[in-house]
């Protein structure tokens, strides 16, 4: 018998020994596991990687193999086979084998059929996956500010359309502000498109106008720079020029039309052609 | 012989390689005579699987053999074939022969 340079005689592989014997009920394990010791052993001599091989196919085959003997009544029967009394014991997994393999075989033998079924398939995981990933980012995901929980929208509605959402007036968000006993703290803010300009061409993006609370309302920071503060917009020495308000840009904006670049803190910026008042 | 007792496609195949032998045969022995008939390698598992019900029909008859240093201590398991198995046999041939005689041939298959 040739050995390898190690000096060591070939074995059969110890995971696929290993893996055999946990499938095979005894009565089959050993005279199986004896046969393919002696034909790896045959096959060794001459082609050690033939052996694995063989040794793997055949241990693959064992899984695949449904263990359990069909109960026929013939005349002359024994009833049993050597390997019967395992037959009653013969795991959940011959099952499902067998009905792998079938299905497997249905689905080859169809090809259009399969190919509709995965294009089908594929469409609903991929509908799916976008409408969770859409409620998940809308619906489920807390938003990122301070006791969200606690945070409220406020809107005007008429009687005639009480469904309705009006924004609320100067007048009526001070009086909010001054008389409301269920809110801690209000802010306003209103939004519209407009030409911000800081350098180079003017980018058309959302403004908001809010008053200086609104972002230690809702509990963030800049990042860079400050927030706004209360006297934010009112002269120094009074019955000065007001001077210009404060622009706190959204990390978005300062990414892509500014390129990130920290040396626009400070810039006097313009919206629709003046200084933010 | 009742519907039970027809053998399956693989189960003729087993009864052939083990009826080519004169005595009894052990697995690796029956697994290559299979692989000369079918004309491909099979399943060792499969095989065992397929003697173990055949013995249960009473078709083929089993017994251990001693164990040897070449085969890891392990045991040859024996088989052999019982009469009632070349029964089997006979009647699976007869009932394909009668298939063919009864069957109005294409002209392609003038010649078998």
């Amino acid at each position: 018998m040739s050995r390898p340079v190690t000096g060591h005689p070939h074995k059969p592989p110890r995971l696929a020994e290993w893996l055999l014997r946990r499938r095979l009920p005894k009565e089959f394990a050993e005279p199986i596991l004896g046969d393919l010791v002696e034909r790896f052993a045959s096959l060794s001599e001459t082609d050690p990687a033939a052996a694995r091989n063989f040794y793997w196919r055949q241990t693959r085959s064992a899984f695949t193999s449904r263990l359990r003997p069909t109960r026929t009544a013939t005349v002359g029967a024994t009833g049993h086979g050597f390997g019967a009394e395992h037959a009653a014991a013969a795991s959940g997994l011959d099952s499902w084998a067998q009905d792998l393999r079938y299905g497997t075989r249905r689905l080859i033998r169809s090809p259009g059929f399969t190919l509709v079924a995965l294009l089908t398939l594929a469409l609903g995981i991929g509908a799916t996956t976008t409408i969770f990933s859409v409620v998940q980012e809308t619906l489920l995901r807390s938003l990122p500010f301070s006791d969200p929980d606690r945070l409220v929208m406020v809107w005007n509605h008429t009687r005639e359309e009480p469904t309705g959402r009006w924004l609320v007036t100067a007048k009526d968000f001070a009086d909010l502000d001054e008389q409301s006993r269920s809110l801690e703290v209000a802010a306003v803010t209103e939004t519209v498109v407009g030409p911000l300009l800081g350098a180079g061409e003017p980018v058309h993006v959302k403004i908001s106008r809010t008053t200086a609370n609104f972002f230690s309302l809702l509990g963030v920071e800049p990042i860079l720079g400050r927030g706004f503060l209360p006297g934010d917009g009112t002269p120094v020495i009074p019955g000065d020029e007001e001077p210009p308000l404060p622009i706190l840009l959204s990390h978005g904006t300062w990414q892509t039309h500014f390129g990130g670049d920290r040396s626009v803190l400070g810039r006097t910026m313009t919206i629709f052609g003046r200084p933010p008042r | 012989m009742g519907k039970g007792n027809r053998l399956g496609e693989f189960e003729e195949v087993v009864l052939l390689a083990l009826a080519s032998f004169e005595e009894s045969a052990y697995g690796v022995e029956i697994f290559d005579a299979i692989a000369r008939i079918t004309g491909r390698e099979g399943s060792i598992t499969g095989v065992y699987v397929t003697l173990s019900r055949l013995e249960e029909k009473g078709y083929v008859r089993s017994e251990l053999g001693r164990s040897s240093p070449e085969r890891g201590g392990r045991a040859k398991r024996f088989f052999t074939l019982r009469p009632a198995g070349a029964e089997a046999l006979k009647h699976s041939r007869e009932a394909l022969d009668a298939l063919w005689r009864g069957a109005r041939l294409h002209p392609l298959l003038e010649d078998v």
